[in-house]
């Protein structure tokens, strides 16, 4: 304090002058409406920069809080949506879906994986169902106490029963392993008209995922007349190249569809 | 002491009295507007003490204002100059420095010196006072302009009001 004192004794005459331009400038803003304006829609003006910079700050402090809660909403909106979606898929059929991230993903190489932030201690389990905010992702094909691995679409083994949105025809979508964005569906018999952008769904028949979930549209058709089956190329829904954040499906009753499986195939 | 004092306070009200009911009623085309009450500071004492300098000319400066209905422009300006001033003394003082007690003068310091330190000075002045006036910074070189003429016109007068005012006898009652 004191060497404050000393500080504006040893420059008193710089200090009294700003002291004195400010009674001016008081004087000034008080008494000339042209220069009150002109400091009120300043002040205004800068009042409201700074308030709109604080709530961007804000909102973008509170982005990681305000995505997971979206993602939650979602996942219950999507439960509530898939379960009436697939009530002919099975009648008491009963779908838990969890959120989960996707930490690593490849789409160039020919056995292409994702690896999300989920894992044995979460539920999940092998052979559940993965879906994406845009469509049918893939299946967890291994899993660790903390995270799982996800065969995609878009994997040499990968094999989904799919059907045609319009006609209900189904066959086995593969992929070539040449274009990330497409898939072939196998297995379509050649009478049957393929409509270009027909949406291509699931069949729902491993219980992995529920039935008529969007796979992606058809886009040509091409017709093997000695086999008498003809390959439709799919364009796939989701997006391999952004994939950010996925549901996990857990169908409860899907033991007990695989044990009937069992039982046909013993017989 | 006493006999300065009262002349410091004529030419106080004087120059009051020609700037507010003469020199704000003559707009040269509207822009140019003369402000010879500077002068009163041009030609203050040189060893005056810095802080009753500012102290003049915040009155000086608020007396003009509250005359002619522009509060805290003319304050603002004044201050200004009031608080240049040692600066630009100091900037300007001839090898010896000052002689003790000396004024601002033609006859004292000569045409080149006067001239140099009244256009600083003025010009000085006249920029804080037409900017403080517009207020924005849109209109830039119309603002430098106004004041670039008005410097012009003040310095003129100055120089008149020293040639008329200041007689060659050091003794007496006069504007030296």
């Amino acid at each position: 304090m004191r060497n404050f004192l000393q500080f504006i004794w040893n420059n008193q005459f710089t200090f009294l002058f700003f002291l004195l331009e400010f009674l001016g400038f008081l004087l000034l803003t008080t008494n000339n409406p042209y220069h009150k304006s002109k400091v009120a829609s300043t002040s205004v003006a800068i009042t409201g920069n700074i308030a709109e910079v604080n709530y961007a700050y804000e909102q973008y402090l509170g982005l990681r809080e305000e995505n997971l809660k979206l993602l939650e909403e979602n996942a219950r909106l999507k439960e509530r949506g898939l379960e009436t979606a697939t009530q002919q898929f099975t009648k008491d059929g009963r779908f838990q879906l969890s959120t989960a991230q996707v930490i690593q993903s490849t789409y160039k190489l020919g056995n292409n994986f994702l690896i999300i932030n989920r894992g044995l201690e979460d539920g999940i389990e092998p052979q559940q169902g993965v879906l994406g905010p845009e469509g049918a992702v893939g299946i967890v094909y291994k899993v660790s106490n903390e995270y799982s691995a996800i065969m995609p679409i878009i994997h040499s083994q990968s094999m989904l029963s799919c059907k045609l949105g319009t006609t209900g025809y189904f066959g086995i979508l593969k992929w070539d392993g040449k274009d990330e964005r497409f898939a072939v569906l196998e297995d379509i018999p050649n009478h049957v008209r393929v409509a270009e952008g027909e949406p291509v769904l699931t069949r729902g028949a491993s219980g992995a995922l529920p039935a008529n979930v969007l796979v992606g549209k058809a886009v040509a058709a091409e017709r093997n007349e000695s086999l008498g089956f003809q390959t439709v190329r799919v364009q796939l829904a989701t997006d391999f190249q952004r994939i950010g954040s996925v549901y996990i499906i857990q169908n409860e009753t899907k033991p007990t569809l695989d044990s009937l499986k069992l039982e046909l195939e013993g017989e | 002491m006493n006999r300065d004092i009262l002349t410091y306070v004529v030419r106080f009200a004087l120059l009051v009295l020609v700037q507010v009911f003469i020199l704000n009623n003559i707009q040269f085309s509207g822009l140019i507007n003369p402000y010879l009450y500077v002068y009163f500071l041009l030609v203050f004492p040189v060893d005056f003490s810095p802080n009753g300098g500012l102290f003049v000319g915040f009155v000086l400066g608020i007396t003009i204002d509250l005359f002619s209905q522009t509060l805290g422009m003319h304050t603002i300006a004044s201050v200004f100059l009031a608080y240049a001033r040692p600066y630009v003394l100091r900037y300007m003082a001839p090898r010896d420095g000052y002689e003790f007690s000396r004024t601002v003068s033609i006859r004292q310091m000569g045409w080149l010196w006067f001239l140099t330190f009244s256009g600083i000075m003025v010009l000085l002045h006249h920029f804080v006072l037409f900017f403080i006036e517009s207020f924005r910074m849109s209109g830039f070189w119309f603002t430098l302009g106004k004041s670039l003429g008005s410097s012009a016109l003040t310095l003129l007068l100055v120089v008149l009001v020293q040639l008329l005012f200041t007689r060659s006898n050091k003794t007496g009652f006069g504007y030296d």
